[in-house]
């Protein structure tokens, strides 16, 4: 028998119309699949995406369900009849969060806000530090655009997307509450204040690096450098490295800027920081928007759906997990601290019922999606399983015996951070080498290029896995933070497939058989440069644009709709060139 | 009507497989996750070395107490890992098939197939899948807190002269006729256990045992290790 306090998913979604946005995400496509499978009640979900390079929305939205693996299972499952279904079940809509009226024209506007039950904002910039500007524009600015044009719906409610870390530099038990003007290090903070001021550091930097003064000096700079390297006047090599690196200094120091604003008021990164931004300006709205805030921990590999192991997010712990697969061992942290993953099919299915709740009017103001409160695995089980995930790995599929027999044995230990072999002292000893290499006379140094030039590789190396170290002590040793994760079980699912229940996961299994090698082949490529497989459907789905009358835009379409509009459907029945 | 049924029992150590406790520690010691902690931890393996083969002949529970003390800190997750790891690349090869052989005859003529071993329930456990045909077993079990072994075994710790009741219980729980049941072992140790069935049979038998074995007139069966 099912619980009293459940709540029907495919009910509640049942001939809705749902906006989503950031459904070209890691979050986005994985729900977007599986709300097109498991709920094909519902009415319709619209995707805002933009265009980008010379692709179309509807171009990238047909390219992301014809290569994403994530649409795997769905083209098994239907195969040529998917274009109908997804004619019938999505429009994707051209669009722009960036932009105040989000570049939708007037009447698509009008139309979606006349139909839209649900918007579910996935949108945003991920990277932890993004250059300031980027990051207000995406997770500020985007977000206050959605929660106007929520704002002007008939009935839509807003599901906005954000992250537990919001909670920044605090320690201990944090609650599933929405607080106003929050800042985990600052008294009186005004989040429009921040914003503004945000704002207008970022463009004076961007004024700072734009101005004519600074662009003379940064050419003479570099037109000094190429004469004392090369011989005779090359302009276009001096105006080409001059414009790289005015772009790279002002990305730098959009970066810093952020970077120092977030630490100042307490939250590790950038990334925390305008997403609690966002949250504590859309709590000014109060009862204008109907929302909940649905906060992942960190996000990672799929348990089973779309598949076990998919995952392309280069964020979570990709990239530590990749360093503990090098030969850099010493990787700081505290043992005991709660990592708190959450596999993104949960997270999902977690959405599906906080959305369910929202258009059911059961909604809780803020949701955790996380493991630490209900089913912890510290920082020290993580790091042992990702060692052990990596050493059999190596054990079994090492390409040479030096993998096989040593590399699978060069287990990684977590140390403090001020460890005899912590990567600052590898550095320092790497940079010493080199030293002692520089002052060596020209012949030997010469001599001895292969080496030193290895320890430029060397150098460079490590202090990608120092910055990257950088980032993740906040959350690996600095912080302790067990989310609260209640409000999510209030209404559970009636359906088994949309079940909350991160109780199920074996860590162990899930490191070892499910995340690690979800990540080598998924994520890893990526983090290397590489490009990861791609799914190749029987019969890829094909769009045309359609011209559709107002009858055919089907339920809660407006009368006044312009018979002219075209609208993006798929073209069904196209099989494989 | 009361129907009675048959066991074979067979001490794993010996009869099955070469590889004692001693030996399984070693690879766990030296599989651990620091260096420093991996030189310290094959030290005490061989600090207790000499103690577990003196042992071995007297007080086998001690031994295996003390074999696996080098297991102490070690986090769950790796035992169990480290455990698959050494019956895939040291165990399964070691296998002795005169062992094995025994066991497929007993399966054949109808004997319920019963293992009794000093290894750790996370190795014991592949070696059953691996055999196919074992229905029971019994082995140590570590114990656990907070996710990392103590070092310590779990009682009751299987080795010593106590597998003798153990398989009298094991025989009234599953209505096992020991009279008409067979018991393979190679060690001293093993004699008491040997003696509680109808059928002994000392398989590459120590000295002790051999000559037990045969002033009981006990059939002896050699086969390779």
């Amino acid at each position: 028998m099912s619980d009293p306090g459940s709540i029907s998913i495919r009910d509640a979604f049942a001939g809705r119309h749902v906006l989503l946005t950031g459904a070209s995400g890691f979050v986005g496509k994985v729900w977007l699949a599986m709300m097109l499978e498991r709920a094909p009640e519902i009415g319709r979900i619209h995707v805002l995406l933009r265009s980008k390079s010379l692709l179309s929305a509807r171009d990238r939205f047909e390219k992301i369900v014809n290569t994403s693996p994530v649409f795997g299972p769905l083209h098994e499952r239907m195969g040529a009849r998917l274009s109908q279904y997804i004619a019938e079940k999505v429009e994707v809509l051209e669009g722009e969060l960036g932009a105040s009226d989000l570049l939708l024209d007037v009447d698509s506007r009008r139309r979606l806000q006349r139909q839209l039950d649900l918007v579910v904002h996935c949108a945003g910039l991920v990277d932890f530090n993004p250059d300031l500007r980027k990051a207000l524009a995406s997770n500020v600015d985007g977000t206050l655009h959605v929660a106007d044009f929520v704002e002007g719906c008939d009935h839509a409610a807003l599901l906005h997307i954000s992250t537990c870390y919001v909670a920044g530099k605090r320690h201990g038990h944090i609650e599933e509450s929405l607080l106003p003007e929050y800042a985990p290090s600052a008294r009186d903070f005004d989040a429009e204040r921040e914003l503004r001021d945000a704002r207008a550091a970022a463009a004076r930097i961007c004024a700072q690096h734009e101005s004519r003064e600074h662009a003379a000096k940064t050419r003479a700079e570099i037109e000094a450098l190429v004469r004392k390297r090369r011989s005779g006047d090359r302009a276009k090599l001096i105006t080409t490295l001059t414009n790289r690196r005015l772009r790279e200094e002002l990305k730098q120091a959009l970066i810093d800027e952020g970077m120092q604003r977030a630490r100042r008021l307490g939250w590790p990164n950038t990334y925390t920081y305008t997403k609690s931004l966002a949250e504590s300006l859309l709590q000014r709205r109060g009862n204008r928007v109907r929302l909940s805030v649905l906060r992942p921990s960190i996000v990672e590999s799929a348990i089973e759906y779309p598949f076990p192991g998919w995952n392309e997010s280069f964020n979570g712990s990709a990239p530590l997990a990749y360093v503990m697969g090098s030969w850099f061992r010493m990787i700081p942290a505290r043992p005991d601290a709660p990592f708190d993953v959450i596999p993104v099919d949960m997270v999902c299915k977690a959405m599906s019922i906080a959305g369910a709740a929202l258009l059911r009017d059961r909604c809780a103001p803020v949701y955790h999606i996380g493991t630490s409160d209900r089913h912890r695995c510290s920082v020290g089980r993580a790091a042992e399983l990702i060692v052990l995930a990596h050493r059999r790995h190596y054990r079994q599929s090492g390409q040479s015996t030096g993998e096989r027999v040593l590399k699978s044995r060069w287990d990684s230990v977590l140390v403090e951070p001020d460890a005899a072999f912590a990567v600052q002292r590898n550095r320092a000893l790497v940079g010493g080498a080199r030293e002692v290499i520089d002052l060596l006379p020209d012949k030997v140094q010469l001599k001895l290029r292969r080496l030193s030039d290895r320890l430029d590789r060397a150098d460079k190396k490590l202090e990608q896995i120092e910055a990257m170290i950088e980032l993740y002590l906040p959350f690996m040793y600095e912080s302790f933070h067990v989310f609260e994760c209640k409000a999510i079980g209030r209404t559970p699912a009636h359906e088994p497939e949309f079940r909350f229940e991160p109780e199920v996961i074996d860590w162990r299994r899930y490191w070892l058989e499910v995340h690690i090698p979800g990540l080598r082949r998924w994520a890893f490529p990526l983090i290397e440069g590489r490009k990861p497989e791609r799914y190749r459907p029987r019969h890829p789905v094909r769009f045309a644009p359609v011209v559709v009358s107002n009858a055919e835009v089907g339920c809660g379409a407006p009368a006044d709709l312009p018979p002219d509009v075209i609208r993006v459907a798929a073209h069904p029945g196209v099989s494989e060139a | 009507m009361d129907v009675t049924k048959t066991a074979v029992f067979l001490r794993v150590e010996g009869a099955l497989v070469a590889q004692g406790a001693c030996f399984a520690a070693a690879y766990f010691a030296a599989n651990r996750a620091g260096f420093a902690e991996r030189a310290l931890k094959l030290g005490q393996v061989a600090v207790t070395a000499p103690f577990y083969s003196l042992l071995g002949q007297s007080d086998r529970v001690l031994a295996n107490r003390l074999a696996y003390l080098p297991l102490r800190g070690m986090s769950e997750d790796r035992v169990a890992e480290l455990a698959e790891e050494y019956f895939d690349g040291v165990l399964r090869e070691r296998v002795l098939h005169g062992g094995t052989e025994l066991l497929r005859e007993a399966r054949r003529t109808g004997h319920r197939v019963v293992l009794i071993c000093d290894g750790l329930r996370e190795i014991v456990e592949p070696l059953v899948a691996h055999l196919r045909f074992v229905d029971d077993y019994v082995c140590n079990r570590l114990e656990y807190r907070d996710g990392h072994a103590t070092g310590k075994l779990l009682e009751p710790v299987v080795g010593g002269h106590d597998s003798a009741a153990w398989v009298r219980r094991y025989a009234a729980e599953h209505r096992i006729d020991l009279l008409r049941s067979v018991v393979y072992a190679a060690h001293g140790p093993d004699l008491l256990l040997l003696s509680a069935v109808g059928k002994p049979c000392a398989v590459n038998p120590d000295f002790t045992l051999r000559r037990a074995a045969r002033q009981a007139d006990w059939p002896i069966l050699d086969y390779d290790v």
